[in-house]
């Protein structure tokens, strides 16, 4: 036994010493020195210069100059170094929570420790966000666009016949050309247009391609990941779509040929529920999901991805259960949009879901009518129901005969809430404003969303109260051992991830879309328009993005670890699964979520 | 006062009988020992591993240390030597968890007795139960360089028993182990137990009763003493 190993193997556990090798840790071990503070003592101010401490025993109260709460540390834990509390690094004070025996380093010596080792020093002064921002950063590699070409564009220029196309595609056998004009991509003709527009219309093949392709075709950057290229085409319905590079095009890519690249892409679901007839199919293929959706987050996914192609396969099992009813029902009596709120809005489900959704009416429904949305939504949302996305407890549901009203109705609804504010229907209210059209008439939708997101950007008192109901979820401020601390010294048990942590984020987020009329729900997308629109700086936006990222990576993969072992996935994490990184780097984030709370309560001087 | 000028006197008289280099330095050191504070008193914390309790026949096998200044104990200081002995282990190995063949890999007694009392000069000893631990080094100090040193200590199990005479706390048997005054003053739990790791548990233990008795100030030492 070495004279220092009782020093170094507890250092070991501490991070960062961790990363420190024997000889590194040893020689921090031969300076630090032994001290005892019985509860209640001041260890230090940090007037003083600290140099750096760590718990051996007990626990230690951080306090700031005012005495006020800040934080608690109990074994294996630092303090004496800047630390960041809500988001600005203070002085404070160090007490004695409990008995402690503290280790303490000297200034010099801390100071040495962080010159020999440039990781060590790094983790001391790295400012919250390059540490939420680091952690984000998960290593995985992205099969891109570029690498599935299997061969060159077949390009034929705009003033050849549809006769030379025809040619040109049977001779390099493809279905598909690409046509130029001046260098540059001017449209697409595929074997259906050719059908469609010239054979089924007796068209003379003499006439030029120009005249029956699809002009300005949507177009796929070489470098984009195959997750992304999938869901544009699934969402746009689109089967061909050419790749090009600085403007030039590669080549072209069909859906099929994205998802044979991969043996079991998450989105060939989205295929199958396509193909199945009946409500019994669509179930025995809903117990895919969580195998689906453990892979999805093991593969390293980024979570944005995993948010959006998770939305995409509950939208392809609601529009194929409203096709299923309509086939029973006949066509629907008037137009007609089934609207989504919440994380189907938003694009951001995860394993655990419940469903949120509602009928948007062209005009008052007669009596009949009613009766066919009735059983229309009946079937859908007990479909839903069954398939896993459980009944919304708040009741926000086609089903419930609120939330299937007429445009007007609906308009009436959103007048309501932000006319005559109070806190309770404006925390009901806000799932609302995020809002997306799966099927039927977009533009219903559309006009919906126009006219709420106006009305709450022209209504500042509303704002208000939304903004007191977004500083409501605060997130915790950190650990002390098995418990989340409260920004109040108090403990609690267990943390909800959601609400702790994502619900923040998204709120904070759609305050911002409504200050700047972006109507777009997708937290991301909206933190991309708020910042292009000047609502939010580069930076907030960053932090908010890297903050919801890092949270949604901890929340996925612990829901996925959940589903591995059988159990169901839950938001809650019990903070002695959170490894010591993990703390730290939720730790960091939520301090970036209370720094832009702190910022919106300034605004609106609510507190 | 008069107890420490008594010490002062025996040890520097000692001092120039001394046959070796470094216990001779140590009691010189002794005759102008200071014993002010807790926080400004350099310390040595220090146990023993023994083949058995009668120093007439049982022997030392281990001798761990570590220094106490200002009130914190350096880490850096700590020492932790295994002394070469001729006779086996026996009985002791299965609480030392030490074999004969690590003994048997130690230093000589002589040189972990010189190394000790290098260390130790103008310091305060601390032992808990000191009574043993210092008969055990007097009498191995008469074997190598003919003379008794004399000891400043404080014993921690004393001052904790003393204190809980004083509050009238009842004291049962194995209450002054030195992991159950720990485990009252909430120190760290040592799994594992070796002459070094008691003489560092001593040390944190004296910090502890130290801030407990003296919670604003730092602890007067001399009405703690003990001479031997």
């Amino acid at each position: 036994m070495h004279d220092l190993s009782l020093a170094t193997e507890f250092l070991h556990t501490a991070p960062p010493f961790n990363t420190l090798d024997v000889d590194e840790l040893q020689s921090v071990a031969r300076k630090l020195e032994a001290a005892y503070y019985p509860q209640g003592k001041t260890i230090f101010s940090s007037s003083e210069s600290a140099g750096l401490a760590v718990i051996r025993k007990g626990a230690v109260r951080l306090l700031d100059e005012q005495r006020r709460f800040l934080d608690k540390r109990s074994e294996a834990e630092l303090f004496g170094h800047r630390i960041w509390f809500h988001g600005e690094q203070k002085n404070y004070v160090a007490e004695a929570e409990e008995d402690c025996l503290i280790w303490h380093l000297s200034e010099a010596g801390f100071n040495e420790l962080c010159e020999r080792n440039p990781l060590i020093g790094e983790y001391f002064s790295s400012h919250l966000k390059t540490r939420v921002s680091a952690a984000t950063q998960v290593s995985h590699s992205v099969t891109q666009i570029r690498d599935l070409l299997r061969r060159g564009p077949v390009l034929i220029d705009s003033t050849a016949s549809i006769r030379q196309a025809a040619r040109l595609m049977s001779s390099e056998n493809v279905s598909s050309v690409l046509v130029m004009q001046d260098q540059a991509l001017v449209g697409i003709a595929t074997d259906k247009d050719l059908r469609q527009r010239v054979l089924a219309v007796d068209l003379d093949p003499a006439k030029s391609i120009a005249s029956v392709m699809t002009e300005k075709p949507m177009t796929l950057a070489a470098n984009s990941g195959v997750d992304e290229a999938l869901l544009l085409m699934m969402r746009e319905n689109y089967h061909h779509l050419p790749v090009v590079e600085d403007g030039e095009p590669l080549g072209l890519v069909t859906a099929g040929d994205l998802l044979r690249s991969q043996s079991e892409h998450p989105l060939r679901l989205v295929r199958d529920i396509h193909k199945k007839q009946s409500l019994d199919q669509l179930v025995h293929l809903s117990r895919r999901l969580p195998s689906l959706f453990e892979r999805m987050v093991n593969l390293g996914r980024d979570v944005e991805q995993i948010g959006r192609m998770v939305t995409h396969i509950t939208d392809a099992f609601t529009v194929k259960l409203i096709q299923l009813v309509q086939q029973e029902l006949g066509e629907a009596p008037m137009k007609f949009a089934w609207v989504v709120f919440g994380s189907q809005a938003r694009e951001e489900q995860t394993a655990r879901t419940d469903q949120d959704n509602g009928l948007i009416l062209e005009r008052k429904a007669d009596e009949e009518e009613v009766t066919y949305f009735a059983k229309l939504s009946e079937f859908v949302c007990d479909g839903l129901d069954q398939l896993g996305y459980v009944y919304c407890p708040g009741e926000i549901m086609a089903l419930n005969v609120k939330w299937r009203v007429s445009l007007a109705k609906w308009k009436r609804h959103f007048d309501q809430w932000i006319d005559e504010p109070e806190p309770k229907s404006v925390m009901h209210s806000s799932i609302f404003f995020d809002m997306r059209c799966v099927h039927g008439e977009k533009h219903l939708v559309d006009e919906l969303l126009e006219y709420a997101t106006k009305r709450a950007k022209d209504n500042r008192i509303f704002r208000r109260f939304m903004a007191a109901n977004v500083l409501s979820h605060r997130p915790p401020i950190g650990f002390f051992r098995r418990f989340v601390q409260e920004d109040d010294g108090t403990q609690s048990e267990g943390l909800n991830l959601k609400h702790r942590g994502i619900v923040p984020i998204t709120d904070l987020v759609r305050m911002r879309a409504l200050e700047s009329g972006v109507k777009e729900a997708n937290t991301f997308s909206r933190i991309e328009l708020a910042t292009q629109a000047g609502a939010m700086n580069e930076s907030d936006a960053n932090s908010l993005r890297d903050a919801l990222i890092l949270i949604n990576q901890i929340r996925l993969a612990h829901q996925a670890e959940q589903m591995k072992n059988g159990q169901k996935p839950t938001n809650f994490v019990p903070p002695e699964e959170l490894s010591h990184l993990m703390r730290r780097n939720l730790k960091a984030a939520f301090m970036l979520v209370v720094e832009a709370q702190n910022a919106l309560a300034l605004r609106y001087q609510v507190h | 006062m008069l107890q420490r000028w008594r010490h002062g006197r025996r040890c520097r008289k000692l001092a120039g009988f001394s046959s070796a280099p470094e216990l001779s330095n140590y009691l010189e050191s002794c005759a102008s020992l200071a014993a002010d504070r807790l926080d400004n008193t350099p310390l040595i914390s220090v146990d023993l591993e023994l083949t058995g309790l009668e120093k007439e026949h049982d022997k030392i096998i281990a001798i761990g240390w570590t220094l106490i200044e200002d009130g914190k104990i350096c880490l850096g200081s700590n020492r932790h030597l295994l002394i070469n002995i001729d006779k086996s282990v026996g009985a002791s190995a299965a609480i030392h968890e030490l074999m004969d063949s690590e003994v048997a890999a130690g230093d000589e007694l002589e040189f972990g007795l010189a190394e000790l009392f290098r260390a130790a000069q103008g310091r305060i000893w601390i032992f808990h139960h000191a009574g043993l631990d210092v008969g055990f080094l007097k009498k191995a100090c008469e074997q190598w360089a003919g003379v008794t040193p004399g000891f400043m200590v404080l014993d921690t199990l004393r001052i904790e028993y003393r204190l809980r005479k004083r509050r009238e706390v009842p004291v049962k048997q194995g209450d002054l182990q030195l992991s159950e005054i720990r485990r009252v003053y909430g120190l760290p739990r040592y799994t594992a137990h070796n002459a070094l790791i008691d003489a560092l548990a001593t040390a944190e233990l004296m910090l502890a009763i130290g801030s407990r008795m003296e919670p604003e100030g730092s602890l007067k030492l001399a009405p703690h003493l003990k001479f031997f």
